[in-house]
């Protein structure tokens, strides 16, 4: 009969429970580290878009000097920020659901003032609002965003991607939908024309590749 | 959280327990380390049955002739050679013996081998193994215990040259390293290459000749009767290994089967806490690491396959114009990856097992162990998972491995 030393057990299993939960507390406190990076990185952002509204403002008294392509890239990569947090946290997550709440406003002030841009400055703009849906037609519109993301980076001093998710509740986006008469995910306005449903590689092309021509 | 979330989060505990009984263990007998002053000489019969081993034969028995153990013999049993091997053993006139007969495998040649065998000890040794000049000695100043019934050697690569035998070096310094921990706890339970026995022993307890790993067998039948299998670590002895990935595969897949067809038909060991240590921790340990490697290999080769087809179908959507998704985004992902819950746990664990791996390095002095750990981390983890899979698909269906 071979003995068993119990209080060794107790010993490594107490060193070894401390050592695992201290390295789960250590990359959770990195994690909430780095959602309040994220936050702060969005409140900048959106005192950046306030900053260049009054920008445009006096642009139209001036000249338009507005780098829109730069302003462009830092919406695509908070959005992409967002994406990823969503991953890790779950799309119920409350801080997500404001954070996407807070970005479907922020996009659509860029909206408003890249189409000021455009109207005001002569810049070539192609600005596309990609209404999205987490609950309905998940693939395709997982799909049509691979499609739309693709474009954005093929022609980046052309085309701008606005994605919205279609469930947020807010007034603003219900009036942003009703203009625009969506009804349906995925949907896709390119300057002022609404899309309905998946819209493949070909036909978009199709479609910026004339607006280029004529913006 | 998902099912391979949580398999991943059990898995690292499990591993992180293991890890730090190993060097709790280790740090709690250090000082038993050294290997005890010689008192008698009793007389060693060196056993080495021999298949075929023309190429190596000759090295192993002037090995044997070249060691400083006093009183030995070398008794080599031809298992019906083909090649040249009874001719290069009969040109030795002292201090060896060879004797012939049909070719019945490795258990059978040892068994007929045994009643020609005259020392108190005596020591199987494979025909491909090489002792170092001391080896025997040190090894024997283990018997002066009574409860002690076996004792195994350090084994050592012999001569690595390809990347596979680079990467059994670390693997063979880490194994080592950890049967010494287990005759601190009483629980080795293997008897590899090159033990030596107690004559009295072998006499009456013969070789499983239908086992395919009749070492493990053998070392359970030790442990069953509750005597103890010393390691001498400084007793060195070297041997030949797979030197590519198909025959290491053949001889991993031939162990992982024994193992767990030992463990599941032999003795009750497992959960058996009349074995102390062996039954409670090592044995289930055991079993359960290779689950876990089998269900982790499983789960993330089906999430390597979802995620290619995944991609592929959304690659396909931009007609696979692939220069533009390479652009952007890559950076932020890998970040946010390095700071993820599981890659603290992975980090955790490569801390706890490099650790182990530079006390074994440091304590077994193998001084070819060299920056090839890392890739044997990566590369090997994932064949220590391949190999229990088929093991345990031919035990499934009932099959055995050749050898």
């Amino acid at each position: 009969m071979r003995e068993i030393n119990k209080t060794k057990y107790l010993a490594v299993f107490s060193i070894a429970t401390l050592i695992f939960v201290s390295g789960i507390i250590t990359a959770q406190y990195i994690n909430k580290i780095k959602l309040s990076e994220f936050v702060l990185a969005q409140t900048d952002l959106r005192n950046y878009i306030l900053s260049l509204n009054l920008q445009t403002e006096l642009a139209k008294k001036y000249e338009c000097r507005v780098d829109t392509v730069k302003l462009a890239r830092e919406k695509d990569q908070l959005g992409n920020q967002i994406d990823m947090l969503e991953n890790k946290l779950g799309k119920n997550n409350g801080d997500i659901k404001s954070l996407k709440e807070e970005y479907s406003l922020l996009s659509i002030r860029q909206w408003l003032l890249f189409e000021e841009i455009r109207e005001k400055c002569d810049k070539k703009i192609i600005n596309i609002i990609f209404f999205y849906s987490n609950e309905r037609n998940e693939t395709l519109c997982q799909s049509q965003g691979y499609v739309l993301d693709y474009f954005y980076k093929k022609y980046p001093n052309y085309v701008v991607v606005y994605a919205l998710d279609y469930d947020i509740d807010s007034p603003a986006l219900d009036t942003f939908k009703e203009i625009h008469s969506i009804t349906q995910v995925p949907s896709i306005v390119i300057l002022d024309e609404t899309y309905y449903g998946f819209k493949d590689k070909e036909t978009l092309e199709n479609i910026i590749v004339e607006e280029i021509k004529n913006v | 959280m998902s099912f391979g979330s949580i398999g991943i989060y059990l898995a690292s505990y499990f591993s992180l327990f293991v890890g730090t009984f190993f060097l709790y263990t280790f740090f709690e007998n250090k000082r038993k380390l050294k290997t005890p002053e010689i008192k008698e000489f009793p007389e060693i019969s060196i056993l080495i049955p021999a298949y075929n081993v023309e190429k190596f034969i000759k090295k192993t028995i002037d090995c044997v002739l070249n060691s400083n153990y006093p009183k030995k013999e070398i008794i080599v049993i031809d298992d019906g050679s083909t090649d040249n091997t009874y001719q290069i053993v009969k040109k030795y006139k002292k201090g060896v013996k060879i004797f012939r007969k049909e070719n019945g495998g490795k258990a059978s040649a040892l068994n007929f081998g045994i009643d020609k065998c005259n020392g108190k000890l005596i020591m199987p040794l494979d025909a491909d193994s090489f002792l170092e000049k001391d080896t025997i000695r040190k090894m024997v100043s283990y018997f002066g215990d009574k409860k002690v019934m076996s004792v195994v050697p350090t084994l050592k690569v012999y001569n690595p040259k390809t990347i596979i035998e680079r990467m059994q070096v670390i693997e063979y310094t880490v194994t080592s390293f950890i049967r010494k921990i287990f005759t601190f706890m009483h629980g080795l339970n293997v008897n590899p290459c090159a033990p030596i026995y107690r004559a009295e022993f072998l006499k009456k307890n013969r070789f499983d000749q239908d086992n395919l790993t009749e070492d493990l067998e053998m070392g359970l039948r030790v442990q069953s009767k509750h005597y103890d299998i010393q390691h001498a670590i400084d007793a060195n002895v070297y041997t030949m290994v797979p030197n590519n990935l198909k025959s290491l595969m053949k001889q991993r897949v031939r162990w992982n089967y024994g193992t767990i067809w030992n463990l599941k038909n032999k003795y009750g060991f497992m959960f058996g806490l009349k074995y102390g240590d062996l039954g409670l921790f090592i044995l289930p340990t055991t079993l359960i690491f290779f689950g876990l490697a089998v269900f982790l290999l499983i789960y993330y080769l089906g999430k390597l396959l979802w995620d290619s087809i995944y991609n592929l179908y959304f690659l396909s959507l931009i007609g696979f114009d692939i220069k533009y998704v390479l652009f952007g985004g890559g950076s932020t992902q890998i970040i946010n990856y390095l700071i993820d819950v599981k890659m603290f746990l992975f980090l955790t664990l490569f801390v706890v097992g490099g650790t182990i791996c530079l006390i074994a390095k440091r304590t077994l002095n193998e001084k070819r162990f060299r920056f090839s750990y890392f890739i044997y981390i990566s590369l090997y983890s994932i064949f220590l998972g391949i190999f229990p899979l088929i093991a345990a698909l031919y035990f499934i269906f009932r099959k055995k491995p050749k050898w």
